[in-house]
């Protein structure tokens, strides 16, 4: 398996919580899974996740409450909708779609959380890591 | 010549025009510029040769104003030129300060690119399969063409930039003000977009409803007939206004068309196409997932409509395509 | 200087230590820019630990702190405690979960080690962002108004009362007491429900700090939990409520008879009238619809005979403005209208009874008096209950109505020993071991040979029609493809309940998040079931869907118990830190925001063309935030550079 770095955005209410039952039930993933915690799944602006690829994340992966469940009602719905509309503009951007996931994890699911973020490990480090273009001029001057 | 004049120097890299159009739309504004300072250089109205320029002392250029990407060898060398002797750069329209509509190119490659326009275009005649080298032998002399690069950059890409100048093209009155404030040495700090800090909806005149309206599809401007009075994204109609910076006096919203994002983001903005998959999310609507997905799906070449004027400059700078990645 | 860090590395026993080497990343930290010491210790969290990082923040002169411990869930709120008692902001902390995101979870511990130093770098580059956030107080209204008078409303309002707060009822109609005193016997206890009702009336009477206005609706609300203004428009009653005894010698006179609406058609009422013996105010109410002197007409009757001179005819419609903290919304539900199905014939067929109207029947207030017989003056031998009418249109079981029916069927059998019934119906749903027992009396009561001839199943209840016979009724359904039917003398439409007019315009005018049925909707079905979306309103009975009395009184109660609790006389409204903030050099006022804010925060400023966000109402999502493609707003604490930081470090090691 290549080291790779799967960015994982995290909701405080919900899959935060999933997150660390997960360490309380020991159950083990990469290293290279890295948790941003945010108070909410709507709070993951898609700049954040464009930055993300930007600063070396292969993978970003964005974890809110399950639908009707959100701790502030609609804010993952937001989430979803900008999600749904970043994914195919990655798309283009020639950024595999298994490389961006949303997904719903709740406070009591350590089991699935670990389930989501060692699958989806996995799945990007077959792919690689990912080589962004930089914006160097260097790399053109050659 | 006289010395104790400003000298000023105009150039063109990767652009189509617009913004030389766009000064000389100054119109009798043009000549009391012209009057109080040195044009130095102006290729497409005036005939000086870049060994004038080179013969400048550093520092002797008060002003350099630079529009279009960069993505010819020719370009980056002019444009560290005019760095080098200048005081001050503008990178003036679009091109310049975000890439503009050549820094589409970033979501394709030059390879693929020269397949279109050389070989595979219905009206190109190429037997041979002829495409742009640097170097020809023809009869036994070498000719050079510039160095085409794999990927289109925005001018501070290349070389450090004080002030941006931005719109496709700039509006008279913009330049008129800048060219105002360089002479008086009246500037905000250094890095500056020369315009409004507010997106176009401030300036915008379109109602929008009380209540919000969310789309289950949106729509193309020509699939739909806009009503001029009301919002464009509450019709449906994606218009990059939220995301875009005012001071293009609503030359396009006036025309019934919506905002395509020229002027570029706004100042805490990093990436414009970023935010106006915010904007457009926030319109969507759809209970399930697959209704969500129709919805986006009515979006067609999101990159291409949300980056319009800035891929190069957007966080992602280009499609991470296979020829491309080292 | 001032962003110069104070770094603490738990080993938590061993749970950390086990895995990192604690010396190592303390010397790797040290070497790192900004950072003013790095201290470990065994235990952090225990006391001597607490002791510790005080100590530590005594002697070094830093204002920013992170913990690389434990999850924040655990013990954040422990080290922002000493923060503030070390005299540093509590915001100027940031923990890094190399615990449960790191130790606990990572196989090789050089991984474990990288990850733990990613971390703490993370947060180290994050808290160097951080701003000292105030904590903020505003001042509060905790005057409560209730609107709707029924039973749900009464308790809201004493229960409140009962607390000392000020309290506003606002009633639509002429009276308190809504549906419960419509009813007589009350399932599933089959108590008197007047004996209940009004002793609580009376309290409300006597009460010094509850306001009552009747005849009286809400007609705008502006404002927010701790700080709303309503807008108030009560219609004349031409009597003069202090002045009126509640005699009937205006009735006697008034030469005009209308149906009564009350008796939902089944009785004829004076056009001057009181709504029922008992009422809240005692208080007559003039018909303005009906009046021959309020149409036009030439009359002077009641104003004649009245012996105190209550009548006012120059009373007109009135506006006022009240403030209060918080709302309880209690205006009900109405009954499916059966009318809209002629199958069932409720309306042109005579011996079928809406739910309501065989309600009145059994009252002894009612039209008859108490008395259940036919048109023709006899007496039912065979009462029929239609369950579920209406539930396949509405779309849902309404959930009380069972337990309504068989109350009345129990009623029935007892008002007199001829009468049987039978309840049709596609399943009983009288829970508990109230209800359950409510139906067993039926079944005994009713004296058939089997529990099947009470209660008959059928499939589709929307298949049942009714019909005139010579000398009674005949019901025709279809069950398991077989044509079935069945002589009644009379039947009652058990009616599913939809929101009631005033629920449907409150709701409407508060902007509240509604039910699929146009129910007012919980802010957490489970959680949060008295709120509704905005804070500060409450809700509680049928408002929500049909309920049982002990139900919507629960739900008062519950109602009440918020609202006390959210605002207490004398204390200041506590704001969250952590809200959303937007720049009004930036804002465009594009409205967004607006669109995508859950609870309603932020409202564009129409004089200032730009969006401001209530800090009392905002809850600290940032989805606005995202949302803003100006970048003109901000999440205090959750700003964009304090993420992105947060995102470029821990992407490194």
């Amino acid at each position: 398996m290549g080291d790779v770095k799967l960015l994982t955005f995290v909701c405080n209410w919900c899959s935060y919580g999933g997150a660390d039952q997960a360490g309380g039930l020991k159950v083990f993933y990469p290293a290279g899974v890295r948790l941003i915690k945010v108070m909410c799944s709507g709070r993951v602006d898609p700049q954040m996740i464009l930055n993300g690829f930007r600063q070396g994340a292969d993978g970003v992966l964005v974890l809110g409450c399950h639908p009707g469940d959100c701790h502030y009602k609609t804010g993952n719905y937001s989430a979803q909708k900008r999600m749904l509309l970043l994914a195919p503009m990655l798309r283009q951007f020639g950024i595999e779609k298994e490389r961006f996931q949303l997904n719903w994890v709740s406070a009591g699911e350590g089991e699935r959380f670990g389930k989501i973020v060692n699958e989806m490990y996995a799945t990007v480090a077959s792919l690689g890591p990912l080589h962004l273009a930089k914006q160097l001029v260097e790399e053109d001057m050659a | 010549m006289s010395d104790s004049k400003p000298k000023v120097a105009f150039y063109w890299c990767a652009s189509c025009g617009g913004c030389e159009e766009a000064v000389v739309d100054l119109n009798a504004t043009l000549l009391h510029v012209a009057a109080s300072v040195d044009i130095v250089l102006w290729p497409v109205a005036m005939d000086f040769k870049y060994r004038d320029v080179e013969a400048l002392a550093e520092g002797d250029l008060t002003v350099a104003f630079i529009n279009g990407a960069i993505r010819t060898d020719e370009q980056a060398h002019i444009a560290r030129l005019l760095r080098r002797k200048a005081v001050m750069v503008v990178a003036f329209g679009s091109c310049a300060h975000t890439g503009g509509i050549p820094g589409l190119a970033n979501l394709t490659t030059k390879q693929k690119i020269f397949q279109t326009s050389y070989l595979n275009s219905p009206t190109v005649v190429n037997p041979e399969g002829t495409v742009p080298k640097v170097t020809t032998v023809v009869d036994g002399v070498k000719a050079t063409l510039p160095g085409f690069w794999e990927q289109v950059h925005t001018l501070d890409q290349l070389i450090d930039v004080d002030y941006y100048l931005p719109g496709c093209p700039p509006m008279p009155d913009n330049i008129a003000s800048a060219m105002t404030a360089i002479l008086k040495n009246d500037l905000p700090v250094k890095g500056s977009v020369l315009g409004s800090k507010k997106a176009l909806c401030d300036t915008c005149t379109r109602k929008k409803p009380e209540k919000a309206v969310l789309h289950k599809r949106f729509y193309q401007p020509h699939e739909i007939e806009a009503d001029p009075e009301i919002c464009f994204l509450a019709q449906g109609i994606v218009c990059c206004g939220p995301a875009t910076r005012s001071g293009c006096g609503e030359k396009c919203l006036n025309g019934n068309m919506p905002c395509t994002g020229c002027f570029g983001p706004l100042d805490n903005i990093v990436d414009q196409g970023a935010a106006m998959v915010s904007a457009v999310a926030a319109y969507l609507d759809g209970q399930t997932v697959a209704e969500l997905d129709a919805a986006v799906a009515s979006v067609p070449d999101a990159a291409g409509t949300f980056y319009r004027y800035g891929v190069p400059a957007s966080l992602l700078f280009r499609a991470n395509t296979k020829e491309v990645g080292k | 200087m001032t962003t110069k860090v104070g770094v603490f590395l738990c080993r938590c026993s061993d749970n950390i230590a086990s895995k990192v080497d604690i010396e190592k990343l303390t010397a790797d930290l040290q070497k790192e820019d900004g950072v003013a010491f790095v201290a470990s210790h065994e235990l952090l969290c225990a006391g001597h630990g607490q002791e510790f990082f005080e100590q530590k923040l005594k002697e070094n002169d830093v204002s920013r702190v992170v913990v690389a411990a434990c999850s924040p869930r655990d013990h954040e709120s422990t080290f922002q405690k000493c923060m503030v008692r070390a005299e540093r902001n509590r915001f100027m902390l940031q923990m890094a979960n190399i615990r449960e995101q790191c130790t606990w979870v990572t196989a090789d511990s050089d991984d474990a080690y990288a990850k733990s130093k990613a971390l703490t770098l993370a947060a180290i580059r994050r808290v160097q962002l951080h701003e000292k956030l105030r904590e903020k107080e505003i001042d509060c209204n905790t005057d409560v108004v209730v609107v709707g008078g029924g039973i749900a409303g009464i308790e809201a309002a004493l229960g409140a009362a009962g607390d000392g707060r000020k309290v506003t009822i606002v009633e639509s109609t002429p009276s308190l007491g809504g549906m419960i005193v419509k009813l007589e016997e009350v399932a599933p206890t089959m108590e008197c429900a007047p004996c209940m009702v009004s002793p609580r009336i009376s309290e409300i009477e006597e009460a010094e700090n509850i306001v009552v206005l009747t005849n009286c609706d809400v007609d705008e609300v502006a404002g927010y939990l701790g700080n709303f203004e309503l807008k108030l428009r009560q219609r004349p009653r031409m009597v003069d409520e202090d002045v009126c005894l509640g005699c009937d010698e205006c009735i006697q006179v008034c030469p005009v008879e209308v149906t009564s609406t009350y008796d939902y058609g089944l009785s004829t009422r004076k056009a001057i009238d009181v709504l029922f013996p008992g009422c809240s105010p005692n208080c007559a109410v003039v018909d303005l619809n009906a009046c021959l002197k309020t149409t036009g007409g030439e009359c002077n009757a009641c104003v004649e005979a009245c012996p105190v001179e209550a009548m006012d005819f120059s009373q007109k419609q009135s506006t006022s403005t009240i403030r209060c903290g918080a709302m309880i919304l209690a205006t009900g539900a109405d009954q499916f209208d059966a009318e809209s199905m002629p199958q069932y014939g409720l309306g042109t067929i005579p011996d079928v009874y809406s739910y309501e109207q065989f309600a009145r029947l059994t009252s002894n207030h009612g039209p008859t008096s108490g008395r259940i017989l036919k048109k023709d003056g006899t007496v039912p031998a065979k009462i029929a209950f239609l369950h579920c009418v209406g539930r396949a249109s509405l779309g849902y079981c309404s959930r009380h109505c069972c337990d309504a029916a068989f109350g009345l069927s129990a009623t029935a059998l007892a008002s007199n020993e001829a009468t049987q019934v039978v309840h049709l119906m596609q399943d009983v749903n009288c829970n508990g071991e109230m209800g359950s027992a409510l139906v067993r009396r039926v079944v005994a009561a009713n004296g058939m040979r089997s529990t099947r001839d009470t209660l008959q199943r059928v499939d589709d209840m929307s298949t049942v029609s009714v019909r005139q016979n010579d000398e009674n009724l005949i019901l025709k359904w279809v069950s398991s493809d077989t044509a079935m039917h069945l002589d009644a003398d009379m039947v009652v439409l058990v009616t599913g309940t939809r929101p009631s007019a005033g629920t449907v315009a409150i709701l409407q005018k508060l902007d509240l998040i509604r039910t699929n049925g146009g129910f007012v909707a919980p802010d957490h079905f489970m959680l949060r079931p008295a709120q509704t979306s905005l804070e500060g309103v409450f809700f509680a009975g049928s408002i929500g869907g049909g309920n049982g009395i002990a139900d919507s009184i629960r739900g008062a109660k519950a109602a009440v118990g918020g609202v006390l609790s959210k605002l207490v006389p004398g204390k200041k409204l506590s704001l969250k830190s952590i809200v959303a903030h937007a720049e009004s050099e930036v804002c465009s006022a594009c409205g967004l925001c607006v669109q995508v804010c859950p609870y309603a925060a932020v409202k564009i400023d129409p004089n200032r063309k730009i969006a401001a966000v209530n800090e009392v109402l905002c809850q600290g999502c940032g989805t606005c935030v995202a949302t803003c493609p100006s970048g003109a707003a901000s999440a205090r604490h959750f700003t964009a550079a304090q993420l992105d930081a947060e995102v470029k470090e821990v992407l490194n090691g």
